[in-house]
């Protein structure tokens, strides 16, 4: 458990308290919590490349629609000179302008996931330029699919079923 | 005679998903120069079934049929995947049992999709009787899973708490005898294939990832590990019994397409020790193999992270106290090769159009898990 202390100090040591919130250790065995504004994450993603972790898992939205109009995204880091740690970077944007920036040029592969959270919440990642359809392409002219404001089983009647849905008779009578 | 037109101007080339060299239903958008191929841009989407919604709208349990389906090629390390994160949610130790059972299982899978993938590379160099061999071998696993969970191809053995149902009383036996089987014929591929000059002239040197780089383009699994680097989710963040066996991580040097090739066959025996070293372990009087849970989790969050045979999967579930899941994102392993990594070998070296397949095969991607 020493060197999961040693990593925490680490990371409070090395990331300044002004771009930063939080910095947790999480339930997760040598797995920290970095909890971040907006505007920082490009500065935080640096400075946490420059410290190893520099292995983008993934990039993750969730819809807190139903406790407060925000979009969380959290993106997966791991270091694998530190044999697996993982960061998980946390912020919060507001559910009527989501817009952040984008990290595409500090890891490739950021830029598929990014594109992937722009299709599925559209969330704009400033300074991406392919943001398009890409999954959904030629597909889709609804809203983001992974909203939760979006009701998939009305949406697949008006558009795939001409508005009729198969009412189940009762079999007994 | 007609005269003979030099193309050098660039031209756009639809890659797929049609094509016999296309690795699945994926399609890539080629630039060509003549032979050269300059870039490379991947067409998703035609297996699009939207598993994160549809797992939305599904109980915890019932989830578990879906988590397997988006790979066909390697199922259980991707239930494995779902099925850590909810255990994770629900804040419980599963049984030693279940966790031997479950690694045993996640093994085979393991050993099949890279049977499997020994079939495309096979077939994608021309060597006819690859192919055969391997799907040989391949079937022996699938009546193995037949004989133990009941289907062939998607098996929802593990579930939240443990394994669907005990073991049978023949099960060491019958896995060994599976395993001897196994090892014969994936012995004559080796020999056959491994070491055969015509494949080493056509993959040497061809599709090299090397180094750090190869962290920063997001990959993991064997395509991470042929580049030199001895990166395995196993030793790093054991799950399941994984800490409790020894095993090696093969590591290649080139970090080319051979490589992999060595890699993956290294990987298929690495896999058939742990198995062996698990069997002895299982305890067949022992009747605790499945915890009851509640059919509402804890309010919070869980995480699985899995080695699968392409790499890292991850799965993280949230919770609003409900039946239902509130948001699964399921992070499979073969967006990265077939994105970031292609273009990377695209415009590090001369590929030319009939490269390209041996390539994309070499990285072994599995399509829809892209689209899920």
């Amino acid at each position: 458990m020493s060197t999961e202390e040693d990593l925490l100090t680490m990371l409070r040591d090395r990331l300044p308290k002004d771009k930063v919130r939080e910095v947790n250790i999480t339930k997760w065995l040598n797995k920290f919590e970095i909890i971040t504004d907006p505007e920082n994450i490009r500065y935080v993603i640096l400075a946490l490349k420059g410290l190893g972790f520099n292995h983008l898992v993934a990039i993750e939205t969730i819809d807190w629609l139903k406790k407060e109009p925000t979009f969380e995204l959290i993106y997966y880091l791991a270091s694998i000179e530190r044999n697996g740690a993982m960061v998980l970077v946390r912020t919060k944007i507001p559910r009527d302008n989501p817009v952040i920036d984008s990290i595409h040029d500090i890891l490739p592969f950021a830029y598929y996931q990014e594109l992937e959270n722009y299709e599925f919440f559209g969330i704009t990642f400033r300074g991406h330029k392919g943001l398009k359809l890409w999954i959904l392409e030629d597909n889709w002219d609804g809203p983001p699919p992974l909203r939760k404001d979006f009701d998939s089983v009305k949406y697949a009647l008006e558009h795939y079923y001409k508005g009729l849905r198969y009412e189940r008779g009762d079999s007994n009578e | 005679m007609k005269e003979v037109i030099v193309m050098n101007e660039e031209i756009e080339l639809f890659f797929g998903p049609q094509h016999p060299g296309a690795p699945g239903n994926v399609g890539f958008k080629l630039k060509l120069k003549g032979e050269r191929v300059l870039d490379v841009e991947l067409i998703p989407g035609f297996l699009h079934r939207g598993f994160e919604k549809m797992m939305e709208n599904r109980w915890w349990e019932v989830n578990v049929v879906l988590s397997s389906r988006y790979c066909v090629e390697d199922p259980d390390n991707m239930e494995l995947g779902y099925v850590l994160a909810v255990d994770d949610l629900y804040g419980v130790e599963v049984p030693e049992k279940a966790n031997h059972v479950r690694t045993v299982v996640a093994e085979m899978s393991r050993i099949q999709s890279h049977l499997f993938w020994i079939m495309f590379m096979g077939a994608g160099l021309g060597a006819r009787y690859i192919p055969s061999w391997a799907m040989a071998a391949r079937e022996e696993i699938l009546k193995w899973y037949d004989y133990l969970t009941g289907h062939r191809i998607y098996h929802h053995y593990m579930v939240p708490g443990g394994i669907r149902w005990n073991v049978p009383q023949d099960f060491n036996e019958r896995t060994l005898h599976t395993l001897n089987t196994v090892s014969k014929i994936v012995r004559d591929i080796e020999e056959a294939f491994i070491t055969n000059k015509i494949v080493r002239e056509r993959t040497e040197g061809v599709g090299v990832v090397k180094g750090s780089i190869a962290v920063e383009l997001g990959v993991s699994g064997p395509t991470l590990r042929a580049a030199g680097i001895p990166y395995d989710i196993r030793k790093a963040d054991p799950y399941a019994s994984y800490g409790k066996v020894s095993f090696e991580v093969p590591v290649g040097s080139r970090g080319d397409s051979y490589d992999r090739i060595k890699i993956r066959v290294k990987e298929i025996y690495e896999s058939i020790k742990i198995i062996e070293q698990l069997l002895p372990k299982i305890n067949y009087e022992d009747k605790a193999y499945r915890l009851q849970l509640p059919t509402i989790p804890p309010n919070g969050e869980g995480l699985g992270r899995v080695e699968a045979a392409r790499g890292e999967h991850l799965v993280h579930v949230v919770n609003l106290r409900s039946r239902y899941p509130y948001r699964v994102r399921i992070r499979p392993p073969s967006m990265p090769l077939l994105t970031t990594v292609l273009k990377y070998i695209v415009s590090n070296e001369e590929v030319t159009i009939a490269d390209f397949p041996v390539i994309v095969k070499s990285l072994d991607p599995c399509a829809p898990d892209i689209d899920r």
